[in-house]
């Protein structure tokens, strides 16, 4: 039985010399490694991460239908010359380091760690070109430099409003299908200006007259928000994107026109979009891994296709996320969470998910005033302000989505005040801007000194009421964005089992069978059927 | 007569094995292998290592293969014991048919399942009414069970 397998084997000679053995990725390409037969299944994934892109510990190496592992030798999984080897990707990232980005220091580029000539993922720079026209918009995952990179200096705490938008599609859809925002999305100047506020992507137009034209053509624009709105519109345009660049990697000297196109292009949109928005922030950004592409930053200057990976454990502690964003020095190791699964975000559970950061201060509507300074000398927000204010159709657009609010003028009186040509230029200027803060502050503290005269019950209350006031408030103009009841979560006295009955069944469905374990994710969750598997799939400790 | 034909396998499948499969015998007994299959890339498997179990019958190629899914999989003809429903293996099965092929049809079978003959009917029933649940399900698994 077992006689003739040595018998036939037994012609081939088994040298402990360098033999040739083949390596077959996933993908379908083939590589040779010379190597003993003596050495370890560690030293083999070494050599064979010279021929890849693949590091040595994200291999898994499969022979005879087994995952080989580190410590053994070749020679005792019977491996002989000119035997093929299988080489899939492994499931534990690569770490990354990121260069220090601060504000004065050299200019940052994104390196990209994957090589030219990657034998495995898409084309070269498949993702990142093909998921969208403006990555800086958080579209495609990377979560890029969001709307602070398109707009050259961030509004404040725009990144932490981003995530929940980012990790709850459905939000982000009914946004985009709101009548205000179709307004503005259904106006291609409007994008155009903004895009073309950013000083790095006008250098960028100027040096590449065709990526201009492709943004000047109002069809190109409205097909890219189209697919912001539609996940489906977007996959299928990954999907073309990819099925082109395949073709055009196939011809003899289109993988050099698609370098050159990633180098001169995609490269410096990249930055464009991503960097400015990190421009004044002294913090290190570490962005995440997106299809196999590792992006970090460095002080390099130049593209470089060298692996990013850092041989020595990151120690450096990660800094506290619930400090307020201005504590002084610079913060090496400020971790972004991707935007898919992986950033499991602590939401207060009467917002139904939407995870608002420091809602008492948005409550409260004391902006910070340097803040609103910075936002309202922005050239891309007073231009937006501009078109919005200057546009009938959109003002009565914009006055007539909310008119349930108590307290609110009556719409007539309301649109004659904000179609008052010199209403206009005193909103729209910043010093006017100012002058209204400053009033605003010097209220608010009288107010909080009379509040402090008053005994602690009453200002308790007192506090309670304007709280509960702007809860209802937000709530109402938030009432068409499924964020649920802020001003009254729901605290149902049913029993688990009951409120999270179809939950469990889902659940169920997905081969998560321990149910105490479910409803203890789901109440942990406050229902989030997507959220409960994360956790669940989180305690199973893959 | 099973031993050489076996054995003939197993040499070409170490010289060129398709690019998604692999397979060998457990210890020195060649009438049980164990092989992996590689998710493929177009489906919700991608990424996955899937390892299976194969025994060879004695008077094989006469007869199949018996071959299960050591690894837990997300799919309508591929139950909890790893038993898998496909007509090769059983009344469709030819001498002419090699494991490297057996493995291959494996393959195919994860990238387009075959619903209207199910093993698991309430898997088929999601594959048909929501495929993309179903995805998001497959995708779950292959990340807990064949990514480890």
């Amino acid at each position: 039985m077992g006689g003739d397998a040595t018998a036939e084997t037994a012609t081939e000679p088994k040298t402990t010399e360098g033999v040739k053995i083949n390596i077959r990725c996933s993908n379908g390409s083939k590589f040779s490694v010379q190597i003993s037969l003596d050495s370890t299944v560690g030293s083999f994934k070494d050599a064979v991460a010279q021929n890849c892109d693949i590091s040595a510990e994200q291999q898994r190496l499969i022979y005879k239908g087994r995952i080989l592992k580190d410590d053994q030798t070749l020679q005792s999984y019977g491996l002989e010359a000119d035997h093929t080897v299988h080489l899939v990707r492994g499931f534990t990232p690569a770490n990354t380091t990121g260069g220090t980005n601060t504000s004065g220091g050299a200019n940052t580029t994104t390196t990209n760690a994957r090589g030219a000539g990657a034998n495995e993922g898409g084309g070269l720079g498949g993702p990142g070109l093909g998921a969208s026209l403006f990555p800086g918009l958080g579209i495609n995952g990377m979560g890029g430099g969001g709307l602070g990179g398109l707009f050259g200096a961030g509004p404040p705490d725009l990144e932490q409003l981003q995530q929940p938008l980012l990790s709850n599609p459905n939000l982000v859809r009914e946004i985009m299908n709101s009548p205000a925002m179709q307004n503005l999305l259904n106006n291609p100047e409007i994008v155009r200006n903004l895009l073309m506020s950013n000083p790095q992507m006008q250098e960028l137009m100027d040096r590449n007259p065709e990526l201009a034209h492709i943004l000047n053509d109002p069809s190109t624009l409205r097909q890219t928000l189209e697919a912001t709105r539609n996940p489906e519109i977007m996959r299928e345009m990954m999907r073309n994107t990819d099925r082109a660049m395949s073709n055009i990697e196939s011809s003899p000297e289109g993988f050099n026109m698609l370098r050159r196109m990633y180098e001169n292009v995609q490269e410096p949109f990249l930055n464009a979009t991503t960097m400015a928005g990190n421009a004044g922030n002294e913090s290190t950004r570490t962005l995440g891994t997106q299809g196999g592409q590792t992006r970090s930053q460095s002080t390099n200057p130049s593209t470089t296709n060298s692996e990013a990976t850092s041989p020595v454990p990151n120690t450096n502690p990660l800094p506290n996320p619930w400090s307020s964003a201005g504590t002084g020095g610079a913060q090496t190791n400020a971790r972004r969470p991707a935007a898919g699964g992986e950033a499991r975000q602590q939401t207060p559970t009467g917002l139904g998910g939407l995870g608002m950061p420091d809602l008492e201060g948005m409550l409260g509507g004391m902006p910070d005033p340097a803040s609103l300074t910075q936002l309202m000398q922005n050239p891309a927000i007073s231009q937006m302000m501009q078109s919005i204010l200057s546009n009938p159709q959109t003002m009565n657009q914009i006055l007539g989505m909310n008119t349930d609010q108590r307290g609110m003028p009556d719409l007539n009186s309301m649109r004659e005040v904000m179609q008052n040509p010199e209403f206009l230029r005193m909103f729209s200027s910043p010093e006017t801007m100012q002058q209204l803060l400053s009033m605003q502050q010097a209220l608010m503290s009288q107010l909080g000194q009379q509040q402090s005269t008053q005994e602690p019950g009453q200002a308790g209350g007192g506090t309670g009421s304007v709280n509960n006031l702007g809860l209802e408030m937000l709530s109402s103009m938030f009432g068409g964005l499924g964020a649920g009841s802020l001003a009254n979560p729901n605290r149902s006295n049913e029993p688990p089992e009951q409120l999270y009955a179809t939950q469990l069944s889902q659940l169920q469905e997905m081969g998560f069978f321990d149910t105490q374990e479910n409803i203890r994710a789901l109440i942990a969750t406050s229902g989030n059927v997507h959220a409960a598997v994360e956790r669940l799939l989180g305690n199973s400790g893959q | 007569m099973a031993s050489k034909r076996i054995n003939k396998e197993l040499k070409d499948l170490q010289k060129d094995p398709p690019a998604s499969c692999s397979a060998g015998p457990v210890k020195n007994d060649m009438y049980h292998w164990q092989a992996t299959i590689i998710g493929p890339p177009d489906s919700p498997y991608a990424g996955g290592v899937f390892a299976l179990n194969i025994h060879f019958p004695k008077d094989y190629p006469f007869n199949p293969p018996k071959i299960t899914f050591r690894t837990k999989v997300y799919h309508p003809n591929i139950n909890n014991n790893g038993s898998i429903c496909l007509d090769i293996l059983k009344e469709s099965w030819s001498p002419a048919l090699t494991i490297s092929k057996v493995l291959l049809s494996i393959c195919s079978l994860l990238t387009d399942p075959n619903p209207d003959d199910p093993l698991v009917p309430d898997v088929a029933r999601m594959y048909k009414s929501d495929r993309s649940k179903y995805e998001a399900t497959a995708r779950l698994w292959t990340q807990k069970y064949a990514m480890g």
